[in-house]
């Protein structure tokens, strides 16, 4: 039989590290790099621009919350190195491609 | 195994809605506990047993369908197919199924169909009907580790899961929802990030899938059939993006009834199953007829003494299979099906049963689920 536990748990765990490997980038919001203006415009929009690219990013809190976390990190002696605005195309988002064929149906499930 | 009349607990749908089984009554009386089925340990074992080996005949049969590429049979368009063969070699995450049988205690098991995608009715079996065991006869057992097995497939998924974390998602209906509510509770057991939405808030920023508040989709599982997912219009990114999806785009195979003929020729005569075959089977025979691609009993042909019975439905255009008439017998004038609950893709995933029932052969989505103790 081809299908083996040990392989799914070697590529799948390879996808995982990969995954994890990735830097994030420069947030606006984090207090290390933090920007207020650009910080305001990420909670508004669901993302900033980084490195001429859209970044979408959720913000579970409001403004006020990170501009604290931003206080007491300066206040802390934390050094800042704020997040340069920048312009970028933002990706249009296209909602609905799946759940057309569900709709009309009583469940999808079996 | 015996059917057994019992006295429902008062205010039990209360109870049952306290564990989330909220469409218990509307449209249709659903949740029966008026009467319960009773196991002997063997036949649990039977169960058990049963539903490890067709586990692992059913993955064999899906690499079969692949190696001589039975596709069309399986009306499987081409533009899943290359869906299909990355995820079977690159093996990804595979959590649940439900294989549902004709059962009497008398006789093996016979495997009527295999839901391997998209199967419901979990919240009752894991846990509603537990929950009546301990309300009603709590000396007793089950056969039901479903809960526990599910947390703990999560907790194993959970260091191939980026940011350790499943988003779940299904159309906007009641059972179906709460489906994904219930796997949501238990993902978030085994210490998961999860959360919940329906599928079409889903959305494509023309690099990868995104989720309600603009997050990148890591990990999805979606309660919703891979054969409409690959048709819809972002079917077409699939290939490209790099969300892991659960259940994963090769049980497309085992989920569709196409799989019963080809279970049939690799292992004819198995006591687990019953002859089926793409084609009708002469006149005299007792057979029944299923859409390749339905669900919940509906568009079902039973063919038996020169009679049809049928049932209703949507499905049928991608075509049928044909399967010799399972040997049914009546508890109390209602005819039981076994869902015999699959968690993981070890050897030994068969992990509980849920019993649904109704007074006609053939089980759709308005007959009951009665719960079951062991003896």
């Amino acid at each position: 039989m081809k299908r083996s536990s040990a392989v799914q748990l070697t590529v799948v765990a390879a996808m995982g590290l990969a995954a994890r490997a990735q830097q994030p980038p420069p947030d606006p919001c984090s207090p290390a790099t933090f920007n207020g203006q650009v910080c305001q415009a990420a909670i508004r929009q669901g993302g900033f621009c980084s490195q001429g690219a859209w970044v979408p990013m959720s913000y579970p809190q409001g403004y006020p919350d990170y501009y604290d976390a931003y206080g007491k990190y300066v206040q802390g002696g934390g050094a800042v190195n704020p997040l340069q605005a920048e312009h970028c195309r933002r990706p249009r988002v296209a909602r609905g491609g799946f759940g057309a064929t569900g709709a009309a149906y009583h469940s999808a499930g079996g | 195994m015996r059917r057994v009349a019992s006295v429902p607990r008062p205010s039990w749908q209360a109870r049952v809605e306290e564990s989330g089984l909220i469409w218990h009554s509307d449209p249709a009386a659903y949740w029966n506990e008026s009467a319960f089925y009773e196991f002997t340990a063997r036949e649990v074992e039977v169960l058990e047993s049963a539903t490890n080996a067709l586990a692992g005949m059913a993955l064999k049969a899906a690499q079969h369908i692949i190696d001589y590429k039975l596709y069309e049979e399986l009306a499987i368009p081409a533009c899943a197919v290359p869906l299909i063969e990355a995820s079977w070699e690159s093996e990804p995450l595979s959590l649940y199924g439900r294989f549902d049988f004709a059962y009497t205690g008398d006789g093996p098991p016979k495997l009527l169909e295999y839901y391997a995608d998209t199967p419901t009715s979990l919240l009752e079996a894991a846990l509603v009907q537990w929950r009546w065991l301990e309300d009603v006869l709590p000396r007793r057992d089950q056969f039901n580790s479903i809960h526990e097995r599910l947390i703990a497939c999560w907790k194993g998924f959970a260091r191939y899961l980026p940011d350790d974390r499943i988003d779940l998602c299904s159309i906007d209906d009641a059972e179906d929802g709460m489906t994904v509510t219930y796997l949501m509770e238990t993902a978030r057991l085994a210490d998961l990030a999860a959360s919940i939405f329906p599928i079409n808030e889903i959305g494509w920023n023309g690099e990868e899938f995104i989720g309600p508040h603009e997050r990148a989709l890591g990990a999805v599982f979606k309660l919703y059939p891979w054969e409409w997912m690959v048709r819809e219009d972002f079917g077409r990114y699939l290939s490209s993006a790099k969300t892991i999806w659960i259940e994963p785009a090769w049980k497309m195979l085992l989920s569709n009834k196409g799989i019963l003929p080809v279970l049939w020729k690799l292992y004819p005569d198995h006591p687990n199953l019953l002859a089926a075959s793409f084609e009708a089977p002469d006149a005299s025979a007792k057979w029944v007829r299923k859409p390749l691609l339905g669900r919940e009993g509906a568009n079902v042909t039973l063919h038996f003494d020169g009679e049809k019975v049928a049932t209703g439905g949507d499905y049928g255009k991608e075509g049928f299979i044909c399967q010799e008439l399972a040997p049914l017998k009546a508890f109390d004038c209602k005819h039981a099906v076994i869902g015999s609950w699959v968690i993981g893709d070890d050897e030994n995933c068969s992990a509980g049963i849920g019993i649904r029932e109704s007074e006609s052969p053939i089980i759709t989505n308005t007959s009951q689920f009665v719960p079951h103790v062991i003896d």
